[in-house]
Order: C-alpha cells, then structure tokens, then sequence
C-alpha cells in the first residue's frame, strides 16, 4: 500500500491503499485487510450441514449391524466420519477448521446421554448434529465449524 | 522458543485435566437415567472451565459421552480438518465405575 496525496479544491486528502487499477476508485472488496467475520455466503450453515450429515449417515449405515467384536465397526464408525468430512470440505466455507465425531452403539436398550460445550466465538462458530437408528444400531454425528481469523 | 511454546496444543495436562472433573463427578456413583444429563453437563463445563484458566489462544470443544453398562458396545470416532502442527484433540476413557462407561473429548483449535 501506498500512501498518495490527491489534491481536489486544495486540500491534501490521504489515500492509505490503492488497488490494481490506479485510478484511486474505492473498491472495498480489494482492500479489506483482515477478515474476522465470513460473509453470509461462506458461513457454516447448520441446517444445511445437518441434511448433508443425515444423507451421509442413512447412506453408510442403511442395513449394518453391529459387530461386537473385531475390527469391522472401527472401521465403519471411521469411515462415516471420513465421509462427512469430505462432504463438508466441499461446501463453500473455506476459512473453517472442521471437527466431526461419530459415536456408533449397539441398540441394547442402554441408556445413553451426550453432551457438549464450546468455548468459541458465538457469531462465527457453529454446530450442526444429527442422529440415525436402525434395529441394531444407533448412531450420532457432531460437526464443529470454527472460523479461522 | 516461548511463542513455540504457546502455540502447539498439550496433550498430557489436557489428559489429566480430562481425567481429574470425569472422576470428581462420577466416581461412586451409580447409572440414573434423571441424573444424567445433569453429570454430562457438569462434567463439560467443568473441563472447559479448567481449559479456559490456562489462559492459552485456543477455541475449545468437549464433549461427553455417558452410556449404562448393558453388555452393549459402543464406538467412536473423529476426524478433522484443520492445521496439524497448531491443533489438537485427545480423548480420556473412562471405564471403572461398574454401572457406566464415560468418554470425554476435546477439541483445541487455535486462534
């Protein structure tokens, strides 16, 4: 950036940047130095995150049981968790870190309880969660979006 | 070699950090369904609170997960995109109460 005195009626009025053209118009889009705040398009949007999460989960666990022992359900639980985080990574939200955990349990009749808090910036940060049961097995997927400054 | 320090997530004090609220909470204690949601709860907000007065530039998420002991299995997984060199994630399982398991997560993003 460079700083340019125009000299309109007399008075020196400062221009702190210009952009590529150099003609001194005052485009916001080219110099807006730090962005701590997504614009609405690429924000992380919870609604549209949890559909996408329930496709991928019907789609995955659509007619799995629950293998108690060996290495069959590590991998399914893994693989559901890779999926959504493809899917996500697609979606226009390109300043986001994303977390996604998938919990899988055998549909026993145990009681279960999950809960989560976040210490984040309220306005940029979001969540979005999602469940999915079959007759053998039950399954619940959080997706963490956080706004890199 | 001190801002090296600050910025790489630690594992072993956030383990223990984990480990010590989950036991505060539910050692001794046996499964009720009216309960609970009120250990969960509990056991969040402590562990965050604890992260917090590290006083460290990181976003901070926990979760928990409580589930009776049923004969019943139960798995979990995570996967994250993010800057491998800055954030960090680590996981305390815990198993010694008789009636229920618990699993606590974080996730530590940096700023």
């Amino acid at each position: 950036s460079r700083k340019i005195f125009f000299l309109k009626g007399g008075t020196p009025q400062r221009r702190e940047t210009m952009n590529e053209a150099g003609d001194g118009s005052d485009s916001k889009k080219d110099s807006v130095p730090y962005q701590i705040r997504p614009p609405f398009k690429r924000m992380f949007k919870p609604n549209q995150v949890k559909t996408l999460i329930r496709q991928v989960l019907e789609e995955e666990l659509k007619d799995k049981s629950y293998e108690p022992v060996g290495e069959a359900n590590a991998k399914i639980t893994r693989n559901v968790a890779q999926a959504v985080k493809k899917r996500l990574k697609e979606l226009p939200m390109d300043r986001y870190k994303i977390c996604v955990q998938v919990v899988i349990g055998e549909n026993k009749g145990a009681g279960v309880r999950m809960g989560c808090r976040c210490f984040w910036d309220a306005q940029t940060d979001r969540l979005a969660k999602e469940e999915y049961s079959n007759d053998e097995l039950w399954a619940v997927c959080i997706a963490f979006g956080v706004y890199l400054y | 070699m001190a801002d090296e320090l600050e910025k790489k997530f630690e594992y072993d004090t956030t383990v223990q950090i984990i480990e010590d609220q989950v036991k505060a909470i539910l050692d001794q204690k046996v499964y009720d369904a009216k309960e609970v949601h009120v250990w969960s709860s509990e056991i969040v907000k402590r562990v965050l609170k604890q992260l917090h007065k590290q006083n460290k530039p990181f976003k901070y998420v926990v979760t928990c997960v409580i589930m009776q002991k049923n004969g019943a299995g139960l798995h979990t997984a995570s996967t994250c995109y993010w800057d491998t060199k800055a954030d960090g994630s680590c996981s305390y399982d815990y198993h010694s109460n008789k009636t229920m398991h618990a699993i606590c997560t974080v996730f530590a993003l940096h700023i």
